[in-house]
């Protein structure tokens, strides 16, 4: 048993839940600054005495929910059987997630007595939308072309791939699924990829041409153009990302290695660093760009908060926006950075229902595996 | 097209329908000469998607001013600003106004508001008809660089 394949994946995890402490910590200061724990309030409230008090005790219980995860995790690599490790992984993790969800919620309950009424004026630029995806569509090819090239590639080596080959394997790298030379069986993980990249750079477009902005002049409009630039570019990047991905899974039954998937830790690296630079241009533009402005020109609007233009009714828990009289597919997330969905709009009803259409879909075409 | 942005506001709590304030923020943009003819505006479903109203308001708001000579409105092709001959004014506006302003100055006087200041806000109002900014100041320029 190899000792790296029992750590690497409780490695993957220590990074993920660090990850995600240094994300759910600085969050709070990486909204906009007049909607604090998804409650709008006057831009002043999360400097306030109060507002840092609620901040503090936030901070406190994300970090103690995280160390307790990490410690969970670190002790999990002593378990030699790897279906315990994955369970005890798990656990860390589910444990940090559920840990900060009550941190959040109990933070928001103490900031919901201080909510103001956000503004009632929209504004809109009297200009038709640029909705052209980063590099246009010619940069939206590569990475459907990778996914084909794979597929010829494969076509055309159909005869070295064995009639039986691995694809799936346990933390100790031992092989625990395979699939057997079909149509379906070496096709599927291209097929897969490419419904993910299409689902990726429609999600882009999307974005553009269904959310607003919730201010269009000035440095601030100015900023939040420049987010959602980069937002829609880091979907585009994940799109290029997903391909190498399922082009490397892709390319596996051609691959006679028994233990543990060939080149699996360059593709890790790779993933963590993408993950990294990810989060790192988040932290720089701040939600809606209001990093990229500073506070007081994201918050400057008059008498009223100008928020994100929605109202507190409008949200379940400060997480899931229903409105069914806003026509945006799209709206700033109040807690995390980036877009959700309006659940109150039918196309994204029907949006999903197709999504989950393709899921069943590629499930049924997708051999059951076995164990030869 | 100048550097300034144009920009339309409008206030979901305010009285006055969402059309309507369409209407009005759209025809002080339009007679402050932010549009060339042939200038393109935003589709109905953007400007009510940016607005957060129904695509139906906005359609409603376009259609009017298409009705006045500001827009021509084509099927997939959108709202877009045409040439608008000034109309000639009719004897019934003349007078629709001048009754309209005075009843505005009587009401603003008797809630106080002194005749001097008043007779100052015409001028002022005034001398901007004169210079033609008038129009500007009602249509919500603000500067920017459009994406």
């Amino acid at each position: 048993m190899s000792t790296q394949w029992v750590l690497g994946p409780s490695f993957v995890m220590a990074f993920v839940i660090g990850l995600y402490l240094v994300m759910s910590y600085w969050m709070p200061r990486l909204t906009r600054p007049d909607v604090y724990f998804a409650v709008t309030v006057p831009p002043e409230f999360r400097d306030s005495a109060e507002g840092c008090s609620i901040l503090k005790r936030y901070r406190v219980e994300v970090t103690i929910f995280g160390v307790l995860a990490l410690l969970i995790v670190l002790a999990g690599m002593r378990i030699p059987e790897p279906g315990y490790l994955t369970a005890v992984t798990l656990t860390g993790l589910f444990l940090q997630v559920v840990g900060v969800f009550l941190a959040y919620y109990r933070a928001r309950g103490r900031v919901l007595p201080h909510a103001a009424a956000p503004a009632t004026v929209r504004e809109a630029a009297l200009v038709p939308r640029d909705a052209r995806l980063p590099g246009g569509w010619v940069l939206q090819l590569p990475p459907f072309a990778l996914l084909a090239a794979t597929a010829i590639w494969l076509h055309l080596h159909w005869g070295q791939i064995p009639e039986v080959f691995p694809v799936h394997w346990r933390a100790n790298g031992q092989v625990d699924n395979w699939a057997t030379r079909s149509f379906a069986g070496v096709y599927s993980p291209l097929l897969i990829g490419t419904v993910l990249c299409a689902l990726m750079g429609f999600s882009a477009y999307a974005m553009l041409r269904w959310s607003r902005l919730i201010r269009v002049g000035g440095a601030a409009g100015e900023g939040e153009r420049r987010f959602r630039r980069v937002v829609v570019s880091i979907l585009v990047a994940t799109e290029y990302f997903i391909a190498l991905v399922f082009m490397w899974t892709g390319l596996l039954p051609l691959s006679h290695k028994q233990t543990g998937p060939p080149g699996f830790i360059p593709m890790l690296v790779f993933a963590l660093a993408f993950t990294v630079v990810t989060v790192a241009l988040m932290i720089w533009v701040g939600q809606g760009g209001t990093r990229l402005v500073g506070s007081a020109a994201a918050a400057s609007g008059g008498v009223a908060p100008v928020g994100d233009r929605t109202s507190d009714k409008y949200w379940k828990l400060g997480l899931i926006y229903i409105n069914r009289s806003d026509p945006a597919l799209f709206v700033e997330k109040r807690f995390g950075i980036g877009y959700t969905l309006n659940f109150g709009h039918p196309g994204v009803w029907i949006f999903l229902a197709a999504l989950v259409a393709v899921v069943v879909a590629i499930i049924f075409v997708v051999p059951s595996h076995h164990h030869p | 097209m100048p550097n300034e942005l144009p920009v339309l506001q409008i206030d979901l709590a305010s009285l006055l329908p969402a059309s309507e304030q369409i209407v009005r923020g759209l025809r002080a943009t339009l007679l402050a000469g932010r549009f060339r003819p042939g200038d393109q505006l935003p589709s109905v479903r953007q400007l009510a998607v940016d607005l957060g109203v129904h695509h139906n308001t906005v359609a409603g708001a376009y259609r009017q001013l298409a009705e006045e000579g500001w827009l021509e409105l084509r099927r997939g092709r959108g709202a877009t600003v045409i040439e608008r001959p000034a109309p000639a004014p009719t004897p019934r506006a003349e007078a629709e106004f001048r009754k309209r302003l005075e009843e505005l100055v009587v009401k603003a006087l008797a809630e106080g508001v002194p005749s001097g200041a008043v007779s100052g806000e015409l001028a002022v109002l005034a001398a901007k008809l004169q210079e033609g900014e008038l129009a500007k100041s009602r249509a919500g320029l603000m500067p920017s660089t459009e994406n």
